[in-house]
């Protein structure tokens, strides 16, 4: 209890920025609590002086001061509701802005170890619970216990053998409420994983549609999350079940307590010990005593259950985050860019299995380094290597001259920018997402990188440009122009050290062709670290690191690699291998047909004089073949002969203008 | 006058939040003030309770209306 005690003051601390508002808050909520005070004892006074002594100014003057009483206690009620809402919403938005700026600061591992859709969880509904919790347990506490005190204060005066009486209803009431508690606590702990389980499947179903329509699935999914509502539901009935036997315990206690109250007040004024007047406020009081109660077993059963979220959320503020520079790292700002394995090995924490083993290579300056290797290899975990989203199990990575270890993670990764496999736009205009973590780029820069990654004429025929809509993901792009777009975004950044993981493996040849030729007047002081399993791409690289069986098994420029019938060789043959045609020999062949064609039509126009004296005398003069022989001095039959060759060329020329 | 209205509103939510908090606490003090002052004037006020005995009204007691509503009464008299 303790524990949660001083998590919960934590949380609390939350309050201090809005320490003034909450102090008028609670002073306007005292204020009314006494002013709701005053109406019972104002009947008493009508009955038992107004009434018997006929006084009508003496009920006028109590029925006056009971309007200033309302319309006080009315204004300080709203200012006290005001306040509240306004506290309420800044600590929502203050705690909501710290747990994702946590979030956001959590290593990778985090991210694969949790799902998102609980994440997603926590974010809302354990949030709003906290929120709940920290913004009203206090007012309502306060409010409460103010109204407890004024109330049994003014019963004391009125009776105090009733009230004392009256107590004794109190401790039963509180094991009751504490015994309900601890179940409330336990089916809020389920109700709390079911709920995250639904919102994982959600998660995954939605951004998996694709794949669920092509398998036409979506009356299996249904079902699917039809058995864990039902799951659900079964806890919320649970719940229900519950609060309804908390329900019907508490009215069956307050019933006897009551009702003994109301015997034993009838007795002291039967007897004399008290006027009408003083049993009417009594009753009034003490029918109004179990509220503070219900109220107070209400907030603890509350807190209680909310401490599901506070430990959930907990969880996550008290998780480590990546140290983005401290006094043990360094700031980099300016670097050669030169990327040195040496002798690095990664496995991912409790695994036995290494995902690299021993890999040593260096990425200079003003070169492609291209990392090659089938699926799975361990390539692109070269990369979360490089930008430290995870650290090497054995050896050390040097960036110039330095270990990545030591550099500050900020300025490590402000001087590397990325084309992933995953070609990632935020909602937001096209500009937004090119300008993506750059420093304010000009319009000459933007367009220059959007030309270079063969995007920007795609963009001008958007419907407003720069400035069109996307949708989160990019929805109605396709997955070539996504990932130009997202190339366009990484040459805008001018960094020193240019990562692309895959980024043309949804580009054609030719695109693909243009883009590296585009690059590579661009890249002269860069360093390019290119992962690929496409042959097109790797043609590009300065030096190929080939990964297989988790190491670097040869190195060597392409041509190198080809000669020496490695794997490199091997990995040549079955990327090509299969596949119909590869797309560089369409091309060419493309090519040489475009050219035979030329060939033919220039062969074609050029008629012999025969030919087109023959065709002038026979269509545009027409004469018949032995007019034509004797004023050519041919044989007739040759005549006709040359008439149906030109023709027959003139038809194919045509043939050809329309293809 | 509708016109009026929607501005008054539009005016009130074009406002800072945290502003228009201050200027609400700003109010809630002046209305505190004048709270104490309706207590202190309500303090001396001596409320005159009178009683028709014998067909005449007469004063039985002078009281202030917090005394009042806080006094035990036996039959109808404040102790």
């Amino acid at each position: 209890m303790q524990k949660r005690l001083s998590l919960f003051f934590d949380y609390l601390k939350l309050l201090l920025p809005y320490w003034d508002k909450s102090l008028f808050s609670f002073l306007c909520v005292g204020i009314c609590v006494l002013l709701g005070m005053a109406a019972p004892l104002l009947t008493k006074t009508l009955i038992d002086y107004a009434y018997p002594h006929r006084d009508v100014r003496l009920l006028t003057l109590i029925i006056l001061f009971g309007i200033i009483i309302f319309l006080f206690n009315t204004y300080f009620s709203y200012v006290s509701k005001y306040l509240d809402v306004f506290i309420h919403q800044s600590l929502s938005i203050d705690l909501r802005k710290r747990f994702f700026n946590k979030l956001l600061r959590l290593p990778l591992d985090f991210y694969y170890e949790n799902q998102a859709g609980d994440i997603l969880l926590r974010i809302t509904n354990d949030i709003d619970s906290i929120v709940d919790l920290v913004a009203e347990i206090i007012p309502v506490v306060i409010k409460n216990i103010l109204y407890l005190i004024f109330l049994l204060a003014i019963c004391f005066l009125i009776d105090r053998n009733l009230t004392l009486i009256a107590l004794i209803g109190v401790p039963i009431y509180f094991i009751e409420t504490r015994f309900f508690a601890k179940t409330f606590e336990k089916i809020q702990d389920n109700t709390q994983k079911q709920e995250s389980e639904v919102y994982n499947l959600y998660q995954e179903k939605i951004t998996n549609i694709k794949t669920i329509k092509s398998f036409s699935q979506e009356t299996h999914e249904t079902e699917r999350l039809t058995d864990k509502l039902a799951n659900l539901f079964t806890l919320v009935r649970e719940n229900l079940f519950f609060d309804l036997f908390n329900s019907f315990f508490d009215s069956i206690l307050l019933t006897t307590w009551v009702s003994f109250l109301g015997w034993y007040a009838g007795y002291r004024v039967i007897t004399g010990q008290i006027s009408i007047g003083e049993i009417v406020a009594i009753s009034i009081y003490l029918g109004q005593i179990h509220q503070p109660f219900i109220d107070l077993g209400a907030v603890y059963k509350f807190f209680v259950r909310s401490f599901v979220s506070i430990n959930r959320v907990n969880a996550i503020f008290s998780s480590e985050s990546e140290v983005y520079q401290d006094a043990h790292t360094f700031a980099l700002n300016s670097i050669e860019g030169k990327i040195n394995f040496d002798r690095v090995s990664f496995r991912y924490p409790g695994m036995d299995d290494y995902v690299l083993l021993d890999i040593s290579f260096t990425a200079n300056p003003g070169e492609i380094t291209a990392i090659a290797g089938a699926s799975g290899a361990g390539k692109s975990t070269i990369i979360d290597l490089i930008l430290r989203f995870i650290l090497p199990t054995d050896g050390k990575i040097y960036l110039d001259k330095y270990n990545i270890r030591d550099i500050s993670l900020l300025t490590l990764r402000a001087n590397i920018s990325i084309v992933s496999q995953e070609a990632v736009m935020f909602s937001g205009t096209v500009r937004e997402n090119l300008i993506y973590g750059c420093v304010q780029p000009t319009r000459e820069k933007l367009i220059g990188a959007a030309n270079d990654a063969e995007i920007h004429d795609f963009i001008l025929s958007l419907p407003q440009g720069y400035d069109t809509l996307i949708g989160g993901g990019g929805k109605g792009l396709s997955g070539g122009q996504l990932q130009r777009l997202t190339i366009a975004r990484a040459l805008l950044c001018d960094v020193k050290i240019l990562v692309l993981d895959e980024a043309t493996s949804a580009l054609d040849a030719v695109i693909e062709e243009k883009i590296y030729e585009n690059l590579k007047k661009r890249i002269s002081s860069k360093t390019v670290i290119m992962i690929s399993h496409r042959i097109s791409s790797l043609k590009n690289a300065d030096k190929i690191h080939v990964v297989s069986e988790n190491r670097i098994s040869e190195s060597g420029t392409y041509n190198e690699l080809l000669e020496r019938k490695g794997d490199f060789y091997s990995f040549y043959i079955a990327s090509t291998k299969g596949e119909r045609e590869p797309a560089e020999e369409a091309i060419i062949r493309e090519l040489m047909a475009k050219k035979a064609m030329q060939k033919e039509k220039r062969n074609l126009e050029q008629l012999s004089m025969a030919e087109k004296k023959v065709l002038k005398l026979y269509y545009e003069e027409g004469l018949s073949y032995g007019k034509i022989a004797q004023e050519l001095g041919l044989p007739a039959y040759n005549v006709s002969a040359i008439r149906k060759a030109a023709s027959d060329k003139i038809e194919r020329l045509k043939e050809l203008e329309i293809e | 006058m509708k016109e009026k209205k929607r501005s008054f509103f539009l005016s009130l939510f074009a406002q800072n939040m945290g502003q228009q908090a201050r200027l609400v606490e700003m109010v809630t003090v002046i209305i505190f003030i004048l709270l104490i002052l309706v207590t202190g004037w309500l303090w001396q006020y001596k409320i005159e309770l009178s009683d028709v005995r014998e067909g005449k009204r007469i004063v039985i007691a002078k009281i202030n209306i917090f005394e009042l509503l806080l006094s035990k009464s036996r039959m109808g008299i404040p102790n």
